[in-house]
């Protein structure tokens, strides 16, 4: 029972903002990348992928699972800073040098396995505190499963680089089943995690059906193995993933709560999951479209949910300090620059498409520079937003 | 059988509704109607409080010997909440749609993360440490 003395306490700001200004700066990093290779004319896959999922999903939802993790679970990482700051840097490090291992290889496995270490110190570091507590709601329970997927997927992943060095047999199918395991066992588990919760409270809803929340990771667990097995066997991991997007769909249409200003990012990130599992049972064939859809219903989830958490976050933790002038959720971050913010971002989701059916070069590199504007604006509200924090702290 | 945590939360989900539609009135600037439902909306969420504060709270730290734990957390963020109630009247009392709409809208995730730790964590534990029964009658008779 004594634990209750720290429950309840949130982490400090840094820990957050530091996260997610990276994701952002990342976003900026991926989306200059594209620009860069749209005008070569060419693509290095997987540095963009792992800038995109790692960079921008990775350090957003590590920085929010530090947020959440006593919120919603009432698991308390007591004394977060430097373990966070660990994992931070372990994960920057890491992935800097990965990144540049894309390109001129020699970094490749050093980098591999320092981001590794960061990654397995944070999920066991969360497991840990996860499993101290009982689970009896779905949101920490798919917390648990996501993170095991994750340290699973990045296993494998590292398994292959490994195996490009040489030290280890190659792994037929090794990389689908990295990105397999990853996208849905990991990213899109997370989301839905969140989800069941986030949208019944901020959207003023009804709640998910509570069994098939529970369920939700179980299923998931059984249908992602079944989909190893080829295209006709990945039937049920589509299905269950059209539920979870039907559900969340058919609660925001009908949520009570209208005026909510991040809601236009949550039917793009759901219409694009929705696209991106139609394509999934041939994604070997299309491989650059599912990889896109899915990147769309995920970076749109993150910006809609950064939007929200960042100005009450600085809100939050300035009313607790004495004598502080506090700034309102919308004096953080103005509706009307997330409004903004979301029309770029829908701009480039759309020339992007009609880039890739028109199948024009240049027209990429249109889409591209309005991805570059849309990244360096989010980042600018991130930044801005979080500046003021330290601002008004120090008055 | 009637537990803490089920009664509570049910209050909490009352003042969600009550919000969203006071929310759309303003929206609408819908001013006479606003002000009635306002009125509706901080006296439930006021007297919530007031359950949690005169009977649930001091019942918990009695119990438990919890004095400085979730329960003064949770009281910080009343007075947070009750703070950003009175901005609401002032903006509506001036009609002034943007600034309601702006401190509604922090009082409304404020709010909900307290719920969620509220429902996930605290009333879970008064539930399993308190006499649910009588503590629900002593909180209906307040």
């Amino acid at each position: 029972m004594n634990q209750g003395l720290s429950l309840f306490q949130a982490p400090p700001f840094i820990i957050v903002f530091g996260f997610f200004l990276t994701a952002a700066a990342f976003g900026v990093l991926a989306s200059i990348f594209e620009l860069y290779f749209s005008i070569k004319g060419f693509i290095n896959l997987p540095a963009l992928v792992h800038l995109y999922t790692i960079g921008f999903g990775l350090f957003t939802m590590f920085g929010a699972l530090f947020q959440m993790l006593p919120v919603v679970a009432g698991a308390v990482i007591k004394d977060p800073k430097p373990k966070a700051l660990i994992s931070y840097l372990l994960m920057l490090s890491g992935f800097l040098l990965m990144l540049l291992g894309f390109f001129y290889g020699k970094t490749l496995l050093v980098g591999s396995l320092i981001l590794y270490g960061g990654i397995l110190y944070t999920s066991l570091l969360m497991l840990w505190h996860l499993f101290r507590i009982k689970a009896n709601i779905p949101t920490p329970m798919g917390f648990r499963y996501a993170l095991i997927f994750l340290i699973i997927g990045t296993s494998i992943g590292l398994y292959g680089v490994f195996s490009l060095f040489g030290y280890t047999p190659s792994l037929r199918d090794f990389v689908k089943l990295h990105y397999t395991i990853l996208l849905f066992g990991w990213v899109a588990l997370l989301v839905a995690s969140v989800s069941f919760r986030v949208v019944e409270m901020f959207f003023v809803t009804e709640a998910y059906p509570n069994r098939f929340a529970m369920l939700f990771p179980l299923f998931l667990l059984l249908s992602l193995f079944l989909s190893l097995f080829g295209e006709i066997f990945s039937l049920p991991l589509i299905v269950l993933y059209f539920l979870y997007s039907y559900m969340t769909v058919k609660r925001l249409l009908r949520r009570k709560r209208k005026t909510e200003a991040s809601i236009l990012f949550w039917y793009l990130s759901q219409g694009f999951l929705m696209i991106s599992l139609l394509i999934y049972p041939f994604h070997e064939k299309f491989f650059f479209a599912f990889l896109f859809s899915f990147l769309v219903f995920f970076s749109s989830i993150i910006m809609g949910m950064m939007y929200r958490i960042m100005p009450f976050l600085v809100w939050f933790h300035l009313s607790n300090m004495p004598a502080v002038k506090v700034p309102l959720m919308s004096q953080v971050i103005s509706y009307e620059r997330i409004r903004l913010s979301f029309y770029l971002h829908a701009l480039w989701v759309l020339s992007l498409i009609a880039s890739y059916l028109l199948a024009q070069k240049k027209g990429f590199v249109i889409s591209s520079t309005l991805h570059l504007v849309s990244s360096l604006f989010f980042f600018y509200n991130i930044y801005i937003g979080g500046m003021l924090y330290f601002k008004r702290k120090s008055v | 059988m009637y537990s803490i945590t089920r009664y509570l939360t049910e209050e909490h989900r009352r003042g969600d509704n009550l919000y969203a539609k006071l929310e759309e009135l303003v929206q609408a600037e819908n001013w006479q109607e606003a002000v009635v439902l306002f009125k509706e909306f901080s006296e439930d969420v006021l007297a919530h409080f007031k359950k949690e504060e005169e009977i649930l709270f001091p019942e918990f730290e009695r119990t438990t010997g919890i004095t400085m734990g979730p329960t003064q957390v949770m009281r910080i963020e009343h007075a947070q909440a009750r703070e950003l109630i009175e901005r609401m009247k002032e903006y509506l009392d001036k009609r002034d749609k943007r600034g309601f709409l702006s401190v509604a809208d922090t009082l409304m995730i404020l709010l909900q993360q307290h719920n969620l730790k509220e429902e996930q964590i605290l009333y879970p534990m008064c539930d399993q440490y308190l006499d649910s029964l009588e503590l629900i009658n002593k909180m209906d008779n307040l």
